[in-house]
Parts: C-alpha cells; structure tokens; sequence
C-alpha cells in the first residue's frame, strides 16, 4: 500500500468511525476521546493483520453470493431481480475498481 | 475551435463526481436489500477504504464488533427495559 494510499485509508477510516462510534447523552468529552481512540486502534490493527491475506477475486462469485442470500431471506422473487439489475448496472461503472470487494463486503455485512 | 485539454479536463470533473454518486446509489441500495444498516455517507468512506486496498472481511469484521461493543444510545435503551 503505497504512502497516499495509506494516508486516503487513515482519512476513510477516521470519518467512518466518526460515524459509527457513537457518543453518549451526559458523559464527559475525555470518555469519548479514550473509547473513539480505542475503536481506531482496534481498526488499524485488525487492517494491519488482514494485509496479507488474499481473497480469490470474483465478482461473480460475489454476486452469486447475494443473489442465494436474497432468494433465501425473501419469501418474494423481488429482491433478488432487484439485485440482477442493479447489479448489471454496477458493472458498467468505471469508477469504482473494486466491485468484487465490495460486493463481498456488503455480504459479510448482511444481517 | 476544438476543446483545449483543461476544457476537457473540466468538463471530466463533473462526469467522475455524478458516476461516483451514481455507484454510491447502486450500492447503497444493494446495502439496503441486505440489511446491511449502513447509510450513504459511512457506506461511501467503505468505498473509499476498500478501492485503497482493505480487505473487504476485515472491514465487515469491524464495523460488526464496534456496533456490538458500542451500541447506539437508543439501541442500549432498548436492551436495558
């Protein structure tokens, strides 16, 4: 990871825990500091270890993932057609490079 | 008189930002399909982290762990009654 790319990641990162760690009615600002400061120690470490580890990069694989997850969690065919076109319109993106990750990522982060 | 390149150039400006809103879109409501609870603007630092190389299982895996160890004040109501 080259060093602008780590400085684009600490930035990410930094705002998405803004936006996740909540703070509390009534506490005082130093509690919310230390556990703001442990939650991006927490992240960094765990970004850190999971460097190395390789994911077979498919974002058909991927896809199919969502696509079963859909059809099971639905009683209706809705979502998943749903899913095809946007999909199908995902994959005409330039933009975004990362298609597989984030589509895997969403995976994981099914409820 | 054909374009310049910083004519080109600025024209470009705009059309990445509209297909970067219009990724954000796709995959927001793709996210909401899977009951991801991930809104646009944390969903969008996510782009950001995963097109710089973090591991996709490794972001989940955090966002996961800091919802359960800090729940969102009215979330923690709900549990305490």
């Amino acid at each position: 990871m080259s060093k602008t790319q780590e400085e684009r990641v600490q930035h990410a990162l930094q705002n998405l825990l803004e936006r996740i760690v909540p703070t509390y009615p009534d506490e005082d600002e130093a509690t919310a500091d230390d556990r703001f400061e442990d939650a991006y120690n927490f992240a960094s470490d765990v970004i850190a270890s999971s460097k190395d580890t390789t994911l077979a990069s498919d974002v058909n694989h991927a896809a199919d993932l969502i696509r079963r997850k859909l059809v099971s969690d639905y009683t209706s065919p809705q979502p998943a057609v749903r899913f095809q076109n946007l999909y199908a319109r995902l994959l005409t993106q330039p933009v975004l490079s990362q298609k597989w990750s984030m589509l895997y990522f969403l995976h994981q982060m099914a409820e | 008189m054909a374009n310049t390149s910083n004519e080109r150039e600025g024209q470009r400006e705009p059309d990445k930002r509209q297909a970067a809103r219009e990724v954000i879109d796709i995959l927001h409501e793709i996210a909401t399909l899977l009951n991801t609870k991930l809104n646009r603007q944390q969903l969008s630092y996510c782009v950001s982290l995963i097109e710089n190389g973090v591991n996709p299982e490794a972001l989940a895996k955090i966002i996961k762990e800091l919802r359960t160890q800090y729940p969102e004040p009215d979330e923690e109501e709900e549990g305490a009654e």
